[in-house]
């Protein structure tokens, strides 16, 4: 079955190991045949990749883009396993991503990957959250600058 | 009353945080003694099973590698046959193109004998080799292709995916016999390589004569068999290198799944070790400290390479 794809002006698109810029106009078509195909907006790159789960993301990437998981190896069990020391909770999403790799599903893998990203960010909002809630307790800095007086 | 203890209000609320006291004792004790947070179902029962499924996870996958192990053990001794057998026929061949060049009836026919010997030491090879009870070059009975025979192995927890190292039966064609379907690979993974283009030609039957004595019968045979010889050669390099590649697949996913174990068993531990409010602070600090590490900067050279240049 054909994959419909709709492209904004100037909008860019992988397909297989070549990349796409779209002109000036809206552009629509359709893709038939297996190929790795990636949205711009599901692309990282070296730079956007900056969290450590956009980091296995990003080598999921590499994985789906050239379709090999050796030239990767040896980088992303080193990122997937200091992600899981820090973030335990974690594994389950791991464990799919690795058995979608393993079944040569790189696509479903990156869409895991996705899911790992979002979780991420749960985590440290919700560790930013914990911190202002602190703040507000008292246990932060006192916010009117008076000096903690010991013994009073 | 008498006999009975009036405990004023003050006083049980002490008795309370007392026992709650001796209580948390015990588990830190008990935490301390193991070194894990979660010990039992009853502690924390999300953390528990979770971790309990981790671990049963990592031993399946754990089930597979002891196979992936056994068929690259089968691999390897397939290739090392293969190697003698290529070693066998070149020698046998260099022993044929000798005798074609003399017309010394003494030495073609020693030539004769030297080549049937040969041929049954490589014949006692092809029988020979096989691991775990696998013989991937001995597969199928004379010219009919038999998938028993075959080496599957199975690189997922689901067995969706699977690699399937087809047997060939190079006694067969020794024999005379015409050769069955090559070592062709069909796995998901890889493009396989077409049968045709690895099948031995087989040894034709012995219908011209039984000696290479001098003269247009003898050398016609002589011609013959040399042709066959070199051909068998040809076609086993191709074997040789279909089973190199599945070998190299074979342990690629070995190496893999050998990683993916250990992830769900560090991840198994740490589910009952750690608290799950410190890790977006963990997160944090590894995204800091991979900032100031070298991964991120061979990540961007491995992208280099990649499509992804181009979006850049």
């Amino acid at each position: 079955m054909a994959l419909k794809v709709e492209l904004k002006p100037g909008e860019k698109i992988i397909i297989g190991k070549v990349a796409i810029r779209n002109g000036e106009q809206r552009a629509r078509f359709f893709i038939e045949g297996q190929a790795p195909i990636l949205r711009e907006r599901d692309i990282l790159n070296a730079d956007t990749a900056n969290t450590p789960a956009k980091h296995i993301y990003f080598a999921v990437q590499l994985m789906y883009i050239e379709g090999t998981i050796e030239k990767h190896h040896q980088l992303y069990f080193e990122m997937v396993k200091d992600f899981v020391r820090a973030a335990p909770s974690t594994t389950p999403l791991i464990a799919e991503i690795n058995n979608r790799i393993l079944s040569g599903d790189f696509y479903k893998a990156l869409k895991t990957a996705k899911e790992l990203v979002a979780y991420e960010q749960k985590l440290m909002d919700q560790f930013a959250g914990d911190g202002m809630a602190n703040e507000q307790s008292g246990t932060g800095v006192r916010s009117d600058g008076a000096a903690d007086t010991p013994g009073t | 009353m008498a006999g009975e203890i009036v405990l004023s209000r003050g006083i049980r609320t002490n008795l309370l945080s007392l026992q709650n006291h001796s209580a948390n004792l015990e588990i830190s004790q008990e935490r301390l003694a193991t070194g894990k947070r979660v010990n039992s179902a009853l502690d924390n029962p999300l953390n528990y099973f979770q971790a309990d499924g981790l671990r049963q996870r990592g031993k399946d996958l754990s089930n597979l590698l002891d196979q992936m192990g056994i068929a690259v053990e089968t691999l390897k001794v397939t290739g090392k046959a293969i190697e003698s057998l290529q070693k066998l026929a070149e020698s046998a061949s260099g022993l044929l193109r000798n005798a074609a060049s003399t017309t010394d009836n003494t030495i073609r026919n020693q030539a004769r004998l030297s080549f049937e010997e040969i041929k049954n030491q490589m014949n006692q090879l092809v029988t020979d080799t096989n691991f775990n009870g696998r013989n991937l070059l001995n597969g199928g009975t004379a010219g009919a292709y038999d998938s028993r025979y075959d080496l599957r192995i199975s690189f997922s927890e689901s067995l969706t995916t699977q690699l399937d190292v087809k047997a060939i039966n190079l006694r067969a064609t020794l024999a005379g016999t015409p050769p069955i379907a090559a070592g062709a690979t069909t796995a998901q993974v890889v493009t396989p390589v077409a049968p045709d283009a690895l099948a031995p030609t087989g040894f034709p039957p012995r219908a011209v004569a039984t000696d290479y004595d001098s003269g247009a019968l003898g050398d016609a045979t002589l011609q013959r068999d040399l042709a066959y010889i070199q051909s068998y050669v040809s076609s086993i390099r191709g074997a040789a290198s279909n089973f190199g590649i599945n070998l190299t697949i074979l342990q690629n996913r070995q190496q893999f799944t050998k990683d993916a174990v250990l992830t769900l068993n560090v991840g198994a531990d740490g589910l009952v070790l750690a608290d799950q409010n410190e890790e977006g602070a963990k997160l944090l600090a590894l995204q800091t400290r991979q900032q100031l590490s070298t991964q991120a900067l061979s990540l961007a050279n491995q992208s280099d390479q990649a499509v992804l240049r181009l979006f850049n």
